[in-house]
Parts: C-alpha cells; structure tokens; sequence
C-alpha cells in the first residue's frame, strides 16, 4: 500500500467517472479517492431531461452503483465538498474540515449554472436545472400543484426543461433574450423552425424579451420584463447556460482563463493536478458537451499514469436535442459569414424538415438538421475527418442510393471509424469488434462492453442493425411473442392475416392458422382479437368465450354468478335504488354488496334466474364480468365540492357512455376527479382525467391492484372535449396494439409513454382519425348483452335440462 | 363404457339444443353430469363436478377433445373423464345420437 500514490478526484460527475475508468483500465500505482459534493453515486446528468419529462424513472440513470466503487477499491466520499487546495502541502481542504492529502489530483468539477442577477432569483418557486436535486424539487412542486412555468433561456437546456415541464402537466413559457432560440446551434430559419414545434406543441416561447424581475411575495407569481409586460407564474426555472467551476482550480493557483487550462496532453501547470471535462479550457474551448470530456478522459489518463503521448486535439461541437417530438442536430460552423462559405439547404414546411449543410473549400464544416437527423453522424464524421467532399451537392444532402432504413447493409456499409453512439463516442469498429472478439450477442451485451446507447439511446436502432450484420444467426433472439401454441403468431400477424384473410371467427381463425381446437388461453384471446380487428362486425362464437361472456355475469366459487348493473359515473337515484332493492328481495339474492368501482352488486345468483332478473331491473350490464371498460368512478366536483375545479360527475357520466360496452385486451377502469385532490382515484385507473384549473390532465396506465402504479400523464389539455380525444386515442390504441390481457400499466410500460404518445396524440392527423374512427364503428356495434333475456342467442343459453325422476329408458340401443 | 342389449338410454333432448362446442348440464334423479356437443355429431357425457373444487364443467371452454373447468382452469379429457396432465378423474357416460336426439347410458357411467 505504502508505494502506492495517492490520486483524488474532486467531482464525481460523467467526466470524472468516464476518466477515472480509463485510468483504471490501466491498472496504475494509485490509491482512489472520490470527493463528491452531490449525495449520489454518478450519475448520467444529459438524462435528467429525460427524468423531468417522466420518460426515465431516476434509477436508469445512474451510471456506476457503489458496488463499482467497492469493486475498483475506491474510496468514494459522498456529499463531501472540496472548499479548498493548498498545492505547496498538497492537502484539499473539504467543507466538513477534513484534509485530504493527495499526490495527484484530478479537477472534474464541471460547471454551475449561470444565474443572471435579476432581482428575485431566491424567491421559492424558482430553480435551476443542473442537478438531480433540481430535478427533485421542480418534479416535486409539479405533483403538488400544477400551474404556469416559466423557462428563462431558451437554449438546449431551457428547452429539454420546457418539454419536461409540459409532461409533468404545467402550462409552460419559454422566455429568451435572443431573437431564436438555440442561437447558437441554428441559424434564423433553423430557430423559425425550432419555435413553431413547440408552439405545436403548446408550449409559448417569447422571444428578445429581457427579465428584469422574479415577482411575488415569498413564492413566484409572475415574471416582468424590462419593456414593463409581465406573465404569471407559479414556477420559474432559470437555464440560462453555464458557466465552468473553476474556483478550485483558481485556488491551487492554476492558470485560469475561462476554464482551468489545459495543454494537448491534458496537464494544467501544476504537474501534480490535471484537470477535464467542463471545466477546463483548451486551445481557447470550454466545452458543454458529453464527447469532449469523452476524449479527453482517454488523453489524460494516459498522461496520468505515465504514458504521456497521446493528445487531445479539440473537438467538433455537435449538439443534439433531446426533446420527444423534435429532432434537432448541429455540428460545426453554420453561419456563412466568409465569403467562401457555401450552403446546401432543404426546407419542407409540411413536415417541419430543414437540413443545411456548410462548406468551405470543399469541406464541410456544418451542419444543422431539424425534423429529419437521421444523417447526423454522417455529417458529423464528415466535418470531424475534414475530407474533401464530392462536387454534386445534392448528394452531399440525399446519399445515394437512399438508404432503406432498417436494411442491415445500410450501416455495414459506413467506415469503421463512423460514429454511431454520439453521447459516448462509439464507432462502428468498436461496436464490431465488441462482438467479433468479446463475444457480445446481444443489444445488452454490447451496451455493458462498449458503454454504447447507454447515453440518449437513439443509436440503438444502429447497434442492432450492426450486430445482425456481423454476429447474423448468433443474435440472441428476444423471443417473439406468440399469441398461443395453438396459433403460433405474434398478435400484430395475427391480425394482419385475420384481415387479409377475411377470417371472421375464432374458429375459422384456428381452423385456417392454428390447430383447430385451441385452448383456453387462446380461445378468448381470439374472441377478443377478431371482434376488434373487425370494429364488432365478426362472427361472435359464444363457445370461445368465457362462461362469464356467455351469460353476461361474473361465475363465483359455488357456481352462482353476481349481478353489477351499469351506474354510470357512480351515479344512482332513489327509484333505481327502489328497483334494485325490489329484484334482490325477489330473487333472494344472499348478499348485496357496494363495491370499490361505485356500483352495486348482487351476490349468489343462480344461472337460470339472471334473464329474469335482467328484465326487472330493465339497466345495462355493467360489464363486471368482462375484459372491457369496466366504469368511470368519479368525485363530486363541481356541483357540490367545495374544491372542485372540473365537472367530474357529468363528465365521468359522460367518458363512461362514450366507451361503455367495448371490449379490451384486459379490463379497463377510468376514473374522473374535478381537483388534484384526487377523491375518485383517477389516478391509479387505466385511463384518468384529473381536473386542474383550466384544464384536464389525462393519465394513463394507473393501477392500484396486485399491482400498485401511477398513471402516467399523457398530456394536459383546457377542454373536456380535448381530454376525451386523448383519452379515446390511447383507448383505441391499446385496444389494438395490447397483447391480450396485459393490463394497461404493463401495456405502458412495454412500450414506453413516448412510444405512446407519438402513436396517439402526436400521431399525424391521418393516423389519429383512423384510430378515432375505428373506434366509433365498434362503439356502434356495441348493444346492452341484458337484452338477451328477450332474445337469447341459443334457447339454451341460460338453462339446464332437467329430465323427470320417471322418465322412461330405452333399453339396448336408440338406434 | 360396455353397453349391451341390455343398458338403458334416456333420451336427453335434439341435439340442436346443445350449443355446438359448449356443455350443458344435466340433472335427472341424483345425477348431475354435463353433455358436451363436440361438433360434426360428437357428443360426450361426463360427471358435472370438478374433481378440483366442484367447478361446474357443463360452464367450461371446449378445445378439441377437452374442457377446462371455468374456476381454475383443470384440463379434462372427456372421453375418459381424466384430467390431463394432472390428477383427477370424473365419471364419464356413454352418449348416443339418434335421428338428432341425445342419449345418455346414465347408470353404465365409469
Ligand atoms: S374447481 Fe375445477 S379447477 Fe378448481
């Protein structure tokens, strides 16, 4: 131990942790200590975007656990603050009092916030968003109370927050200094394109607008701008940028410019302290961004360990957004302020696509994509190798032959050295020998080995593609899910064939395509699959259904079935409460019961008594029984509450009429509440609409059963009628893309709330009215099943036979 | 299942009242069996109770040859009137179709 030297990281961010592994892959002379002033393990800080906006739940960011830590013997300090450095006696002077000695000292402090001095900045209700405690608190105040937030900045930053904060049901503002936004990244009619998505998306952005003030008492309500206009808020949350942490640096007395700076080798010009990542300089660059510190973690800790050689030579700026709903990416230089400059560009105003590229004595220098940035990493290695490019610009902007996207030759066929995981800096030869020599089979595999779509995770795609082409029928498959053994085919098959086929039974369906008798697995599911795929117009097979479809009540453990007639909304009156009483009297029902969904319930029922009773009580089945829209509970709201702020009764009484009657992979209960208070538990239902002032929320994949989940938000509207919409296109979209009986909170969960909403509310006009369309054909297919008392599909249907205790035998054969 | 000249058949009803690949149960003294139309003119008599917990078979779905019992799913072949893959067995009877009408061999049940 005692030769060992003593190496101290200060920072335990991505660019600390990302050099520290290179130095330890090359096995040094070095005792490790971690100082880190966050309470946490280290984490991936570009995700926390993706955190704020729900997509990632907190643990799926974290990048190394304490067990990394534990297994690299090093000793990591959490929320231990370095405050200062003496350099003469090498000691680090930490907040808690303690001293560190050190023997080589690596700076990875990164950077702070900027926060511009605007009078009010420490008023409770605004924040900063650079750290996982802010993400905390800003997600925290969401859940407490929705309301209006204003972002100030309207840079990468500012925006991924705006977006977040829309998820999270806030009303959201985007208040800039510049006149477009991510002036840096785009040009003026990039930042044309960039503002109308997300006015498209109902977030406000206002730009050349310079704050002058945070107002309210001790919590924010409202933002004044120096030309004297003020907008309200409840939240503010400054992004103005950020700026390097150099205060350490400064001193340890290093040369400080901007950053602390660095030369090629990554040495500052103290030989015991190094320094990378966002706080340092380098040939006059500070950087931002996540490669960087990348490269720069290789260079230094070949220089730390005593390897010095390799230098680090800058990078390209490259910036992606990480907005669901918007592509943006930049790279280079794009404004053509030198003459010998030259554009290529392409603008398609329907589809919000702009692409231009920049070259200079036939090179490119930049690039920037909004809509479309599928060819990012081509750009980006174009601009990173300097090489010449080719004489026909249009084949500069359109590769030829076009790519055919998902064929596997189309990546086979970049060099080796493209880059594939932009956040990590993966190239495609390493992701091929990953596989060739490590052995790596799987997305999975390859993510552990080469870290690669650990970052944004939209290479993923690419990383597949790749390892088909090269490790070809050793991929481990993720096995397709089949329908059944019966019917061995993936559902979406399923119904393809059902469709194309003309297959309008269970029983043709198994006939033509399966084993021809099924089973009790397969049978209902079936049922389920051809009904919605024919929107109710199928050939309805009785015998693939459960007995509780076959008499429309629910078969108890003695063999009786229970009654739950339709309340809808959990709305009842006197006279139905008269009726019901009257029926079960009648019938001698054993046991009346209210249940958790708002409804009644008669209990013990005999089989041949249901028609009977259906036809006293003369309501609609409840659908108790079925995998269908169960029911709508709903709060009091505003006719009554006193802190309703939405009509939850009508319109619970309202969503139930729409969807009553539907069948769905699994049953479906919704709930409506007028207030966050959240009475009716609208969110823990498969779909929830939660009242907020002046809008609605709309949640979905809750649940509060074997298992216990929070809805998810959807999105947040103003009307009633906007709230169904999104409601009914996620309702349909389940329907259709459900495996059958996969509740909607594992249903959610499969497929991601993003996935979701760019198929439902962010779909595009055409695909959203098929969704609704279809939708509305089924519901008019749908009649009240109680009204087979009248008209029973068999004579059968709800009775035994009984032969008299003398019937007479025949005796040896009928025949 | 032996019938000889001498069994007895009770005529239970037409066969088009046994809902194609559904069961039915039956009751006539102490007996209480469910009769199975199979489809194509096959029917099958079993015991009506569940050897599990007394589910109601006449209740359950029809695949092929078998029935599941609709509370907890036993498989049960009904011919034999034998779970399948598990333990269990029912009484199974003797069944005929004459001229569309059914007929069950009651006390020639195994
Ligand atoms: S009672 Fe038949 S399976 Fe349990």
């Amino acid at each position: 131990m005692s030769d060992k030297k003593h190496l101290v990281v200060v920072g335990n961010g991505m660019a600390g942790m990302a050099c520290l592994s290179n130095i330890l892959k090359r096995q040094p002379n070095f005792v490790v200590t971690v100082l880190s002033e966050e309470p946490y393990c280290n984490y991936n800080r570009i995700l926390l975007s993706s955190v704020l906006s729900g997509e990632k739940p907190e643990e799926d960011i974290y990048i190394n656990t304490e067990e990394w830590y534990e297994k690299n013997n090093i000793c990591l300090r959490l929320g231990t603050k370095a405050v200062d450095i003496n350099a003469k006696t090498q000691n680090i002077i930490c907040q808690d009092g303690s001293l560190v000695h050190y023997d080589k000292l690596l700076i990875a402090t990164g950077s702070d916030p900027f926060i511009p001095p605007i009078d009010g900045v420490k008023k409770r209700g605004v924040y900063t968003f650079r750290n996982l405690a802010d993400t905390r608190a800003i997600l925290e105040q969401c859940r407490a109370k929705t309301g209006r937030a204003v972002v100030i900045g309207g840079g990468l930053l500012g925006l991924e927050a705006a977006r977040g904060l829309l998820n999270q049901g806030m009303k959201v503002s985007v208040v800039h200094i510049m006149d477009r936004l991510m002036e840096r990244q785009v040009d003026e009619k990039g930042g044309w394109f960039l503002k109308r998505e997300f006015e498209k998306m109902g977030i406000d952005v206002l730009l050349k607008r310079s704050t002058a003030r945070i107002m309210g008492d001790k919590d924010v309500d409202g933002v004044l701008f120096k030309d004297g206009e003020i907008i309200g808020a409840d939240m503010v949350v400054v992004a103005c940028g950020i700026r390097p942490n150099v205060a350490l640096g400064k001193k340890a007395g290093l040369q400080v410019n901007r950053g602390i700076v660095v030369n090629d080798y990554m040495e500052t010009n103290n030989p015991d302290i190094f320094a990378v990542g966002e706080c340092v300089e380098h040939r006059g660059m500070v950087y931002g961004l996540v490669a960087p510190l990348w490269d720069q973690g290789k260079v230094l800790a070949a220089t730390i360990t005593g390897d010095k050689g390799p230098t680090y030579e800058g990078s390209v700026l490259a910036t992606k957004l990480k907005v669901m709903g918007i592509e943006l990416f930049s790279a280079g230089e794009f404004m053509p302020e030198e003459p010998e400059k030259e554009v290529v560009a392409y603008e398609d105003h329907a589809f919000g696509i702009y692409k231009k590229l920049v070259v200079k004595n036939e090179r490119l220098v930049g690039a920037i994509l909004i809509g479309d940035s599928s060819d990012a990493n081509r750009f980006l290695d174009m601009i990173r190798k300097n090489e010449r490019v080719s004489g026909d610009r249009h084949r500069l902007l359109f590769e030829t032959p076009p790519a055919v996207p998902g064929s596997p030759t189309d990546v086979m066929s970049k060099p080796d050295t493209e880059t594939i995981c932009g956040c990590i800096g993966v190239s495609k030869g390493q992701i091929v020998s990953a596989i060739r020599e490590d052995g790596c089979r799987s997305v999975q595999d390859i993510k552990k080995c080469t870290k690669a779509s650990t970052g944004c995770g939209t290479c993923t795609g690419l990383v597949e593609q790749i390892l088909r082409a090269v490790a070809g029928s050793e991929v481990e498959e993720v096995k397709e899910k089949v329908v059944c053994e019966c019917i061995p085919f993936p559902k979406e098959k399923l119904r393809n064939i059902i469709k194309t086929q003309n297959l309008k039974s269970v029983q043709d369906v198994l006939e033509v395509y399966g084993n021809g008798t099924g089973c009790l697995a397969c049978k209902p599911a079936l049922g389920f699959i051809v009904d919605e795929v024919w929107c109710g117009d199928h050939e309805e097979q009785r015998s693939a259904r459960f007995i509780n479809d076959r008499v429309h009540a629910n078969i108890q453990r003695d063999g009786t079935f229970s009654v739950i007639p339709r309340m809808r909304g959990g709305v009842t009156s006197p006279a139905q409460l008269r009726k019901i009483a009257d029926v079960a009297e009648k019938y001698k029902v054993p046991m009346v019961k209210v249940t958790g969904s708002q409804r009644i319930d008669l209990l013990g029922v005999k089989k041949e008594d249901l028609p009977k009773m259906w036809a006293d009580l003369d309501m609609t089945s409840g659908y108790a029984y079925a995998k269908a829209v169960r029911m709508v509970k709903s709060c009091v709201g505003t006719d009554f509450c006193r802190f309703g702020t939405q009509n939850s009764i009508q319109t619970g009484i309202d969503l139930e009429t729409a969807l009553e009657g539907l069948h769905t992979p699994a049953k479906v209960k919704l709930g409506v509440v007028g207030c966050p208070r959240n009475c009716a538990e609208a969110t823990v239902k498969d779909i929830g609409l939660v009242g907020i002032e002046g809008g609605w929320q709309v949640v979905i994949g809750g649940a509060a059963g074997k298992t216990v989940r929070a809805a998810d938000i959807l999105l947040v509207v103003e009307t009633k009628e906007q709230a169904f919409e999104a409601a009914f296109l996620f309702f349909q979209y389940y329907r259709e893309n459900g495996e059958y009986l996969e509740r909607t909170y594992d249903f959610v969960e499969r497929l991601g709330l993003e996935k979701i909403r760019q198929e439902t509310i962010l779909a595009s006009d055409e695909k959203k009215r098929g969704l609704l369309e279809r939708l509305k054909k089924s519901k008019s297919k749908v009649v009240n099943p109680w009204n087979e008392h009248k008209k029973p599909v068999h004579p059968m249907q709800f009775d035994d036979f009984v032969l008299p205790k003398d019937k007479e035998a025949l005796i040896g054969s009928p025949s | 299942m032996n019938t000889t000249e001498q069994t007895k058949w009770y005529l239970i009803s037409e066969t088009h009242l046994f809902p194609e690949r559904e069961g039915k149960r039956v009751h006539f003294k102490d007996y209480d069996i469910a009769v199975f139309n199979l489809g194509n003119g096959r029917f099958r008599a079993i015991d009506n109770t569940c050897p599990h917990k007394q589910g109601p078979l006449a209740d359950g779905i029809v695949a092929g040859e078998n029935v599941f019992c609709p509370l907890h799913a036993l498989k049960i072949d009904l011919g034999s009137g034998c779970a399948v893959e598990a333990n269990g067995k029912v009484r199974s009877y003797p069944v005929q179709v004459y001229n569309a009408k059914v007929y069950v061999a009651f006390d020639e049940g195994e």
